[in-house]
């Protein structure tokens, strides 16, 4: 099995509205994918719509082999986790709470946690560094606390397979990187699948092992960061002239100097 | 900083339900001594282990009883079924009277009451008839606020469910002309809330109803609690919202309504209920549930004794006491909030 989320002809819209007509894309397993592209490209949508967050139109999405509309929906959730973009609880609850909810598709009946249960949701905060935080309120958390703590949940869900919506949204440079280098090291240590949307191209390139850039609901290009971060992409997909050079820290493209395509203005 | 040993918010919870319940307890047997006529609390336990004089008896089991048992029925159908409300919805202002589901529950059982009246009313037909008007009520909520193929919105849900409830003031109203006095009265004290519904046999098929519904909902605490997560997020756990919704908001009803058909219309107890028990327990319905419904229970009861017990305020249906108290304090939540 060589893939984690394969997706065939997957149609998602809103209201009727399609958003992306067909989506067809295989998801390595083992790796971190990020999915990048300009606002209302589809990216989100189609994240949802492998999430099963939003029902897509038509098409097929099959997590580690079986297809998702065949699958119970907590076996999926024992799987494949999700984050969805700055997600909100009661803020009462405290850190270990909002956990322990991750060992819910695995609860029966009233929710009594098991032994293993209770190990897994110390392990998943001890990974994230709240251990110090658990008997916390999640309201006084700092932003970067928060988006752990979310992480922490989807660890306990103990998935293969984790997508994460802008996972660092609002969040300062050190606190991206804090959430960026925790991912990597569980997709390291874990051999976590992760699928995400990021806004920050250079970010993406750095810790992802393929970019898969979108423009119009289509996937403009699909491959490693040396493939996909190119002046052609970031003007066929971001409308920008960019200049691209390799980072001394990651060895990986970025995109260091950008203007609006100048062809756009033309036409406008 | 760090407490190692902090007991869990479950736990707490369990230990604030079990002094609630209490409470409730200490409470009641004060309500068996209150009234016009003054039993001691020596007596009451006396009349309750099978001792006491006959009139003591046939005011304790023929008229303080049943109205305490129906109070704490009342309050635990009410105040689970508006905890269920406010975590479906995300909202707190979120209730059975503020959504209209009790307008409709009301209007139905008013109908049947207004039209049978004299030939004397089934208990059996009861819930039933205030199930199907708080289901249709929250049918017809349903129809208008949610499009097939669009996601749940708690806003727009609310917003039609307040529309609603005034639609069902005015049909209500359209009755109320077309009754003599005396079914012109009822249905006044009715809609005020009165607990009317004090005959055994009346109560002996509200506990059998409650009880199903409450172990049902009960039974849903942990997806209500990953709903209350928000939507997104529970559809990630594998909870399949949009069936969960719908069962849990029949649970809701079926609580509301059988509370509406024998209690009468008491408004503010779906809200008062789970705010309070909110702020002592947190918002895990393991122990919400439990601790909305007593705490509800001992404001039907607290409220029922005021007026029992005060002379000038005997022909006063316990929902306006109720009523009453709560406003000042639902007023200083919102200013809070």
């Amino acid at each position: 099995m060589e893939n984690s989320i394969v997706t065939r002809q997957l149609k998602v819209g809103y209201d009727g509205n399609i958003i992306v007509p067909g989506f067809d894309a295989e998801i390595k397993k083992g790796k971190i994918t990020s999915i990048i592209g300009a606002n209302g490209c589809g990216k989100s949508t189609v994240l949802k719509a492998i999430g099963r967050i939003i029902k897509a139109e038509s098409g097929v999405v099959i997590i580690n082999d079986a297809e998702m509309l065949k699958m119970r929906s907590n076996e999926i959730a024992q799987q494949m986790a999700i984050l969805p973009q700055s997600p909100s609880a009661p803020g009462t609850l405290t850190c270990r709470e909002l956990v322990s909810y991750g060992r819910f598709p695995y609860q029966k009946g009233l929710g009594k946690l098991s032994a293993e249960d209770k190990q897994i949701i110390e392990w998943a905060l001890c990974v994230t560094n709240m251990s110090g935080f658990c008997d916390r309120e999640i309201a006084g958390l700092s932003g970067g606390q928060r988006q752990r703590v979310w992480i922490a949940m989807a660890l306990a869900q103990q998935t293969g397979i984790i997508l994460l919506d802008e996972p660092t949204t609002y969040l300062d440079l050190a606190h991206q990187l804090e959430v960026l280098e925790l991912l990597k090291k569980l997709n390291v240590q874990q051999n976590t699948t992760i699928v995400m949307v990021l806004h920050d191209l250079n970010l993406a390139s750095r810790y992802s092992d393929y970019l898969l850039a979108m423009k119009d609901g289509k996937i403009e290009k699909y491959g490693t960061a040396d493939e996909v971060m190119t002046a052609q992409m970031l003007r066929t997909c971001f409308g920008i002239d960019g200049s691209i050079a390799t980072d001394e820290r990651s060895g990986k493209p970025v995109c260091y100097s950008y203007e609006l395509s100048k062809k756009d203005d033309e036409s406008q | 900083m760090k407490h190692k040993n902090k007991i869990s918010p479950l736990k707490k919870g369990i230990c604030i339900n079990i002094f609630l319940a209490v409470l409730l307890v200490c409470i009641f047997v004060a309500g068996c001594n209150v009234g016009q006529y003054k039993i001691s609390i020596g007596d009451v336990i006396k009349t309750f282990l099978g001792g006491g004089d006959h009139y003591c008896r046939l005011a304790l089991f023929g008229i303080r009883l049943p109205r305490l048992v129906l109070s704490v029925l009342v309050g635990l159908g009410m105040g689970v079924s508006g905890v269920v409300m406010q975590d479906l919805m995300h909202n707190d202002l979120a209730s059975p009277g503020t959504l209209g589901v009790s307008a409709g529950s009301g209007l139905f059982v008013t109908i049947y009451v207004a039209l049978i009246k004299q030939s004397g009313t089934n208990p059996i037909v009861m819930p039933f008839l205030a199930l199907a008007g708080g289901l249709l009520s929250a049918g017809v909520i349903f129809l208008l606020a949610v499009k097939k193929g669009q996601r749940i919105q708690p806003t727009k849900i609310i917003m039609t469910g307040v529309a609603m409830n005034s639609a069902y003031g005015a049909i209500s109203m359209f009755f109320m002309f077309m009754l003599d006095s005396t079914q012109l009265e009822f249905l006044q004290r009715w809609q005020s809330g009165e607990l009317w519904g004090t005959d055994w046999k009346y109560i002996v098929v509200f506990a059998a109803w409650l009880v199903v519904f409450l172990l049902m909902t009960y039974y849903k605490s942990m997806t209500l609690n990953v709903i209350n997560m928000g939507y997104d997020v529970a559809r990630g756990l594998g909870v399949d919202v949009g069936k969960q919704f719908i069962v849990l908001s029949v649970c809701a009803v079926a609580l509301s309504s059988s509370a509406v058909a024998f209690g009468g219309n008491f408004f503010f107890l779906g809200l008062i209920g789970p705010h309070i028990a909110r702020r002592l327990v947190g918002t895990d319905t393991r122990v919400l549930f439990p601790a909305s419904g007593i705490i509800a229970g001992i404001i039907v009861i607290t409220a029922d004794m005021l007026v029992r017990g005060t002379p000038y305020l005997a022909n006063i249906p316990t929902g306006i006491i109720i009523s009453v108290i709560s406003v000042p304090y639902f007023l200083y939540l919102l200013i809070r909030s």
